[in-house]
């Protein structure tokens, strides 16, 4: 275990069979933007700290520890950075032998976490890597993406210098023997005018090159947040609303049953459809550096997926009024008293029955078949009398 | 027993038999094997007939339909296939764009939150005074559009045979306002008024020959065989945010004749963001560009399956933009084993589009990106396929753009000075290029000449 890596499986990453490997950054607390304990960056783009990035973090490792389940690739290494506003908590966990404190997600720890990630995804060229990031990130142009880390601003003259070239990254990992590479980038990109003020990107961790020295096919995807605002990670120490609907993708609102075993596999494409409905109904959209997908299945769920449904009125004033219920088999599942927006709920995959009611008038969907990605369900309710 | 298969929306006279892609499942859903298949879904208006492939092998039984649009919604219905009774499906598409006029925006997920904002779909557009006529009078605050044909009109510094790149380049760095840098770029036709307007939204139809008002189509065709020349055209447009060009598509070929390419500007809130979407009046290709905006490329590979994609590029010399996608939707998802066990299908073809199509980037873009990815790179051709590209200048498509900068790097990778010479020029273009629009648009500059303004004085 080195001082990163809050989960390592030593039997399988000495048997160098093909694993997962995973880094998770969260970066919350930067001292040389506003509010922070240290010196106000002068290139800080009036950004603040954020609350909810060690939350996204943490909600990650989570769901890593409990639900990853790639069989021929099993988890074997978990790394983990945090920056916080106030301390550095342990993480703990269940799955873990004891608590772990997880460094700060500062240039020089990220580096040498990002590397040593990198050398364990070497081992075996059907390796499969992810990375998640969640804090302050500077988006320019075609495809650029500079990701702050918590020194971000700490030296003037060159305040990029806490910072790390996403791109570059992301294109020097074709160095990675790893041929399944997928990147989660939850960075807060809007009222910043960090990009227009320097044509620095942030510094390089891997060469960048392009020129793959493997014959394995480099399977790379990129799912970018489309949120803006700071509203969305300023969530008083919950995950951002990106995380939230990662996690609701991987649990099965990105999983597709198609491949004729019975079996839901969580695919790139898919759970990148899924994130971005689920943020589309979250806030005002932000355009995302340019989309790199290749389609590959790399999570299998282990219980049926729980899918995402909207269930209203046909009228809308029908749906601020009505009461709803979800019923299987007659039992009722859940319910929603009159509020003023849709029923916004998730439920397992499964039939189901839906009823609106309004005082006497009644309205209803029956044996609706719920199965990801989303369901809509729009109920006619009887009209008065 | 056979089933037919329809989607209709308001697309007035198009239609095509790849509209959209749904998968068909049992609804009997706990059997393991309930997922059936994949199929295209053609797509029509309200009133044309369309003939509808028709879905043979389903059994009697209950059924499942996931159809997904271009914009990532999906819609889900139910369906009984019956003993000794054909079955016909039609699947009504909501229409949430702003307007009725604006469909094919709306499937791709463009505006369709501004429903509510504007007058409703059945509303007509304006007869009286234009919004987009006040609002050219004065970008700075407001709006215009200028289209840019440099080879037939006095050019200025920057469209120079093989310099166009290094040129351009050179105008962003410099900084110039907007005046200037667009004086530098050569005289463009300003576009006067647009072809369908409100209070809130206006739509441009672009033919080559420049812009197409009312129900008026460009009768013009072109023969694009080997070696033929054809001019290129710019759009110039410039608001509050500075000066953009757009790589405008045309003559954007189909076999019923020219396609216009349509471009809807959000005109009701131009202070906040300049929002606008361009597309192709080609339902099918409308669709695919939807999908890989909204990432599922995947599906974009299902619409156009590698079958299709090598048709449209056999018909290159008829349809050269729609070869182009094909090639790209081969590339997109870098399955690179998929891509290699069929490139020997078609990798002439991709040649051909390189060396008949001088004026076409893309073409030389897609040749360079098939020889780096080849089992065996074929680095000579490669380096020289990429080194046309870069002197033919701005690709048509934004992802041209990133892999003519992908190839570049390729080659920094193996030391070679010029690369790096090319990827430094390109940058800056890269630096200010939208990602969020399938065609290459680069902000060339970001600031207006000092003026007074009034205080308060502004177009909201």
């Amino acid at each position: 275990m080195t001082q990163y890596q809050l989960y390592r499986n030593e039997d399988r990453i000495d048997a160098k069979s093909p694993a997962t490997h995973a880094i998770v950054i969260g970066v919350g607390g930067y001292p040389h933007l506003h509010g922070g304990s240290g010196s106000l960056a002068d290139l800080n783009g009036g950004l603040k700290q954020l609350s909810s990035p060690p939350a996204s973090a943490r909600e990650v490792c989570d769901w890593l520890l409990e639900s990853f389940n790639n069989p021929g690739k099993p988890l074997a290494s978990v790394s983990m950075l945090i920056s916080e506003q106030d301390g550095q908590p342990e993480y703990t966990h269940a799955k873990l032998t004891r608590p772990f404190t997880p460094q700060v997600a500062s240039f020089r720890h990220v580096k040498s976490a990002v590397r040593e990630w990198k050398k364990l995804g070497d081992l075996n060229e059907e390796n499969l890597v992810l990375f998640f990031f969640c804090g302050h990130g500077v988006a320019g142009g075609l495809d650029q993406m500079t990701l702050l880390l918590a020194d971000y601003g700490e030296d003037n003259d060159m305040p990029m210098d806490g910072a790390i070239d996403f791109s570059a990254l992301r294109r020097g990992m074709a160095q990675c023997k790893a041929s399944q590479q997928c990147f989660f980038v939850d960075a807060c990109r809007t009222h910043s005018d960090i990009a227009t003020k320097t044509t620095a990107t942030g510094q390089i961790i891997i060469q960048d090159n392009i020129v793959r020295p493997y014959a394995s096919d480099w399977n790379v995807a990129v799912i970018y947040s489309t949120l803006g605002g700071e509203k969305a990670y300023g969530r008083k120490n919950k995950p951002s609303f990106y995380t939230e609907e990662l996690i609701s993708g991987l649990n099965g609102a990105g999983s597709n049953k198609r491949n004729g075993k019975g079996v839901w596999r969580v695919s790139t494409s898919e759970l990148h459809a899924a994130v971005h409905r689920g943020l589309s109904l979250r806030g005002h959209k932000l355009k995302p550096p340019l989309i790199e997908a290749s389609y590959f299945e790399f999570h299998q769920l282990q219980n049926d997926p729980v899918v995402p449904v909207a269930v209203y009125c046909s009228n809308d004033d029908d749906t601020s009024q009505a009461v709803f219920r979800c019923l299987k088999s007659g039992h009722e599942v859940s319910s929603r008293p009159p509020e003023a927006d849709k029923w916004f709920t998730r439920i397992p995959f499964g039939f189901y029955d839906f009823q609106a009611e309004i005082n006497t008038r009644k309205g209803c969907r029956l044996g609706e078949v719920i199965m990801p990605p989303y369901q809509e369900i729009q109920i006619d309710v009887e009209s008065e009398t | 027993m056979s089933v037919k298969i329809t989607a209709r929306a308001m697309v007035y006279n198009r239609h095509t038999s790849r509209g959209l892609i749904a998968s068909i499942y049992w609804r009997d859903i706990v059997r393991k094997d309930s997922y059936i298949g994949d199929y295209h879904i053609p797509l029509s208006d309200q009133v044309s007939t369309v003939t509808s492939p028709i879905i043979n092998d389903l059994e009697t039984g209950k059924y499942l339909l996931q159809l997904v649009l271009p914009d990532g919604r999906v819609i889900t219905q139910n369906f009984e296939v019956n003993d000794d009774e054909n079955t016909e499906l039609v699947i009504e598409l909501p229409h949430d764009g702003p307007h009725e006029w604006s469909t094919l925006q709306a499937m791709t997920g463009e505006f369709a939150n501004d429903l509510l904002m504007a007058r409703g779909a059945g509303e007509s557009f304006n007869p009286g005074p234009s919004r987009y006529t006040t609002l050219r009078n004065e970008p700075e605050r407001g709006y215009s559009l200028a289209m840019l044909t440099p080879d037939e009109t006095p050019a200025g510094d920057v469209f120079k045979a093989g310099q166009t790149l290094s040129r351009f380049s050179t105008l962003i760095n410099d900084d110039l306002d907007v005046d200037s840098a667009t004086q530098s770029l050569g005289i463009s036709h300003p576009v006067t008024r647009a072809s369908l307007d409100d209070d809130d939204f206006a739509l441009f139809r672009f033919g080559h020959s420049g812009l197409l008002t009312g129900k008026n189509e460009d009768p013009e065709g072109f023969y694009m065989g080997p070696g033929t020349q054809l001019k290129r055209n710019y759009l110039l447009q410039q608001s509050r945010h500075g000066a953009q060009l757009i790589c405008l598509p045309t003559p954007w070929m189909t076999a019923d004749g020219q396609a216009s390419v349509e471009m809807l500007v959000k005109t009701h809130s131009m202070q906040d963001e300049l929002d606008f979407s361009m597309t192709i009046d080609d339902p099918m290709v409308n669709s695919a560009l939807g999908y890989i905006n909204s990432g599922a490329v995947h599906l974009a590979q299902r619409l156009i399956d590698a079958e299709l994609a090598r048709k449209m590029l056999f018909n290159k010399v008829s349809y050269p933009f729609t070869a182009t996608i094909g090639g790209y939707i081969l590339v997109l998802g870098r399955s690179t084993k998929q891509y290699r066990s069929n490139a020997s299908r078609w990798k002439n073809w991709i040649a051909n589009l390189d060396e008949w199509f001088d004026w076409l980037p893309d073409g030389a873009v897609l040749h360079t990106t098939m020889c780096l990815l080849d089992s065996q790179p074929d680095l000579d051709r490669a380096r020289d396929a990429l080194q046309r590209a870069c002197a033919r200048g701005l690709p048509i498509f934004t992802f041209g753009l990133k892999y003519m900068m992908d190839g570049l790097r390729y080659f920094v990778g193996l030391g070679e000075d010029w690369a790096e010479e090319s990827l430094q020029t390109l940058q800056p273009i890269a630096n200010r290029a939208d990602p969020g629009v399938p065609f290459l648009t680069v902000s060339y500059s970001t600031h207006w000449p000092h003026k007074q303004v009034p205080p308060g004085h502004a177009y909201a």
